[in-house]
């Protein structure tokens, strides 16, 4: 069964009337999709505590609306990386990451996901997720503080609104 | 008299002829649309969030809209644009349960009265046993879903839904049985305050309810952190936000079902308008409490509790109100 | 044998970390567990032939990191052992608050996630907003929330300002009333918790002794031990608090196990705090030292169980061979044990109450 989006209607060419629906419905989604995110609750190691702090009741996630409800991956928008992957690991997440139904959004939180961290040395670690994903947001730090996440997933709301991303630019 | 009636009579004398039953056919199905779109997105699930943000102390959405009313709209805007994916094992007809569940939410805003006794969409006899099949109707979906969807956590869920049908059904048909035989058997008739005569079987119905709308304490086959999800697992976009949106639905449905059996059915009037909604705002926050402040019971110990604990004091009720 | 595999898989909707279990079912019933770990190795044992004995303190905290500041306690002991360093009274009173905050902490994750994993999900939220109290607490004191490399060889690296004790003394009321208010009702007396923990994962008093486990989950089946008490470090031997045991071994003893030691870590640290002596906090050392030749063991009981540091020294200035020996490892073996014949609706209730940390684990 092929993908059901909205392809084939943006396709269409036609007149003054047709391209200002077009516009319209394409600012109408990019809107829908900034104010809510829905990330994927994934989290391995150190920076995964703080991802509970970051959940939690103090600074708050839910007045922006990113809800952690996502629990499969078919339900989820974006991922906060998060934690030390291994290269036993690398495979699995990998899979996580083609289940999700596209658009998807990746963020690398900490320093062990931007270039391996602390286990620079190390001979099991993946030095840097953006190896094999296609990284948006980097967000720095061992662990970074909760209202780091908050901004970055600010961040990431304003790139998809002022539509930023290279690989779904147009993308309705 | 119901919606349906008045925008006949009124598009009829208006002079269209043989043209005013397919205009007030067209115009009653797109205002039962609004309405079904309308609850879930600004009444029930707005409130039901920022309930729940207050119990666990911080605040729900606050950006999006003022007060945060337009964060289920937005909701609903993004999951329309999300693809949907099929999995190789899954059957050809995967999305048919959740497309079913839409309609049952559909049909059962068409029935119950919205308040008033001439305010229902369609006037149809005996409300109640159809609405008790509509509900029926929605553990046979769980189990379609789960069986079509070629997934194992989903096939465990929809065995579950099978042992959990047994649990509370033939409690909640014995209660509507009772109530329909000393009332009647439709919602626009029922005006004793049923509450006074039968306490232990409005409770049996309550939680019975809850059961079959699989909602709260009592969802054992779907969203626990066990099953992710149970029978909606490999639903994406649109398909997996009409169950979600059909849950906020059926909880307000329920609390209007509730009101209207037990406690002084929908009269006429201005005053009993309000009063009304007021009763079903206060059984949905019960709801709401229920849900976020107790944990799950396993599903052999939902079968021990409703075979030995709820069935007898619903049988005592009874029998008491008959010998009286 | 026959039966139905599934894959409780790395990626869990819960908070446990990446493990992953290959469960042989039939009907409802678990027939066999198996569990595959490693997927979190990143190689700290060897990191410490690599970097010099001050520089690896940013990896110790990172090996237990939800309760980093008993790591940090062990690390520097089995350090000052090598070095035969005595260090002062109030040094070694301060650290005894800081190893009970961890203790603390830990406990309170463990809340969150054995109430989420039942269903109550509100749970989450309020037992991480008790966490939040002693996290400002110790942000002000080391300047960390999750990682403060503070407790050092020598000491500890920053002073205790004016006014931080009673600061201290009104964060552990406020922590008390609220335990005792919010969550004993909401888990210990609540009846669905019981009914959904009682009698759920046995594990008996010859299988935890055979298996080697320790900690709470070994005094939850009747196993009277702690470090503590049976070689006192620190100032152990000064103050006066109770060891909770219980007998029956299933999921609600351990933890009621956890809950009492919370209220008694609180009156530990009351009653450090108040009588906390005047003195020097750090002795300095430098950057690079060495160690003679020796081979050091240093054995502490940390909220998960009893670790143990291994050093053996060659007289340069890095380890020769450092080895950990972790609490929860034994703990996953355990399951194995525990999982037979059990329903396939109480895994996680048991997991959570096992309370594993996979960064201990793989290390």
């Amino acid at each position: 069964m092929k993908e059901i989006t909205f392809e084939d209607f943006s396709k269409l060419e036609g007149g003054f009337l047709l391209t200002k629906a077009k516009e319209l419905a394409h600012w109408l989604i990019k809107k829908g999709r900034s104010k809510s995110l829905w990330p994927l609750t994934f989290a391995t190691s150190c920076c995964g505590i703080e991802m509970m702090s970051f959940g939690a009741s103090k600074t708050d996630p839910d007045r922006a609306g990113i809800l952690f409800i996502a629990d499969s991956p078919r339900y989820a928008d974006a991922i906060f990386v998060s934690g030390t992957i291994t290269k036993k690991m690398a495979n699995r997440l990998l899979v996580l990451y083609n289940q999700m139904p596209n658009p998807k959004y990746v963020i690398a939180v900490g320093a062990c996901t931007i270039s391996g961290g602390l286990y620079h040395h190390s001979y099991s670690v993946l030095l840097g997720i953006d190896k094999i994903l296609p990284v948006d947001v980097y967000i720095h730090g061992c662990p970074p503080r909760p209202e780091q996440f908050l901004e970055a997933g600010l961040k990431l709301q304003e790139l998809i609104k002022n539509d930023k991303i290279e690989r779904y630019k147009g993308y309705i | 008299m119901s919606i349906f009636d008045i925008i006949y009579k009124y598009i009829l004398s208006n002079g269209f002829g043989y043209l005013s039953l397919p205009i007030s056919i067209i115009l009653t199905l797109i205002i039962a649309l609004i309405i079904t779109a309308l609850v879930p997105l600004f009444v029930s699930g707005w409130i039901e969030r920022k309930v729940a943000a207050r119990i666990q102390s911080r605040r729900g959405p606050i950006f999006a809209g003022k007060f945060g009313l337009l964060q289920n709209l937005f909701d609903a805007i993004k999951m329309l644009g999300k693809e949907i994916i099929r999995n190789e094992n899954a059957d050809k007809l995967f999305l048919l349960p959740s497309i079913l569940y839409g309609t049952v939410v559909l049909l059962l805003f068409l029935i119950v009265p919205l308040g008033n006794k001439n305010l229902a969409i369609l006037n149809v006899s005996d409300n109640l046993l159809l609405t008790f099949i509509l509900f029926s109707y929605l553990g046979l979906i769980a189990i379609l879903g789960g069986i079509f969807s070629g997934n194992k956590f989903a096939s465990i869920s929809a065995y579950r839904e099978g042992v959990k049908t047994f649990a509370f059904e033939g409690i909640v048909l014995l209660s509507i049985f009772m109530i329909g035989y000393r009332s009647s058997f439709s919602f626009q008739n029922i005006n004793s305050v049923n509450i006074i005569y039968y306490p232990l079987i409005a409770i049996s119905f309550l939680i019975g309810i809850i059961s079959m709308i699989d909602r709260g304490p009592l969802d054992v086959t779907n969203a626990e952190q066990e099953l992710i999800g149970g029978w909606r697992i490999e639903y994406s976009g649109l398909v997996y936000g009409l169950p979600l949106l059909g849950d906020y639905s059926l909880a307000f449905i329920a609390s209007m079902i509730f009101s209207i059996l037990f406690l002084g059915g929908a009269g006429s009037g201005i005053l009993s308008f309000i009063i009304f909604w007021i009763k079903t705002f206060i059984i949905f926050f019960i709801l709401i409490l229920l849900r976020w402040l107790y944990p799950r019971p396993r599903i052999d110990q939902l079968i021990n509790f409703s075979w030995k604990y709820i069935f007898p004091l619903t049988i005592l009720n009874a029998i008491i109100i008959w010998m009286i | 044998m026959n039966g139905f595999e599934i894959n409780v898989g790395p990626a869990h909707p819960s908070t446990h970390g990446v493990l992953k279990f290959k469960l042989t079912i039939e009907g409802d019933t678990i027939k066999k567990a198996e569990a595959e770990i490693g997927f979190l190795h990143r190689g700290k044992e060897k990191a410490a032939e690599d970097v010099t004995y001050m520089s690896y303190l940013p990896f110790v905290d990172k090996i237990e990191y939800v309760s980093a500041l008993n790591m940090e306690l062990l690390y520097s002991s089995l350090i000052e052992k090598a070095l035969n360093i005595q260090i002062s009274e109030r040094a070694k009173y301060i650290r005894t608050i800081m190893a009970e905050f961890g203790r603390i902490m830990n406990h309170l994750v463990f809340l969150a996630a054995f109430g989420e994993d039942l269903g109550l999900i509100s749970e989450f939220f309020w037992a991480l907003r008790e966490r939040e109290l002693l996290m400002d607490i110790i942000e002000e004191i080391s300047g960390g929330r999750l990682a403060p490399v503070y407790i050092r060889p020598g000491g500890v690296f920053f002073d205790f300002k004016e006014g931080i004790e009673n600061k201290i003394i009104e964060a552990m009321e406020k922590l008390e009333y609220k335990i005792k208010e919010v969550h004993e009702y909401a888990i210990i007396k609540n009846s669905i918790f019981k009914a959904r923990t009682k009698g759920v994962g046995i594990l008996k008093k010859e299988d935890a002794i055979n298996l080697g486990v320790t900690g709470p989950n070994a005094r939850a089946s009747g196993i009277n031990r702690d470090y503590r008490k049976l070689n006192p470090y620190l100032i152990y031997d000064k103050l006066d608090f109770k060891v909770p045991v219980f007998d029956e071994g299933d999921a609600y003893a351990r933890c009621l196990v956890r809950m009492e030691e919370i209220k008694e870590s609180i009156k530990i640290i009351k009653e450090a705090t108040k009588n906390i002596p005047k003195g020097d906090y750090l002795i300095k050392m430098p950057w690079i030292i060495k160690i003679p030749p020796a081979y050091t063991i240093e054995i502490q009981e940390t909220p998960r169980g009893e670790i143990g540091m291994i050093l053996v020294s060659d007289g340069s200035e890095r380890a020769y061979r450092l080895k950990i020996r972790s609490a929860s490892f034994f703990a996953i073996k355990a399951m194995e044990k525990i999982l037979e014949g059990e329903k396939i609706a109480n895994f996680y209730p048991i997991l959570a109450s096992l309370d594993p940390v996979m960064g201990e684990i793989d290390r």
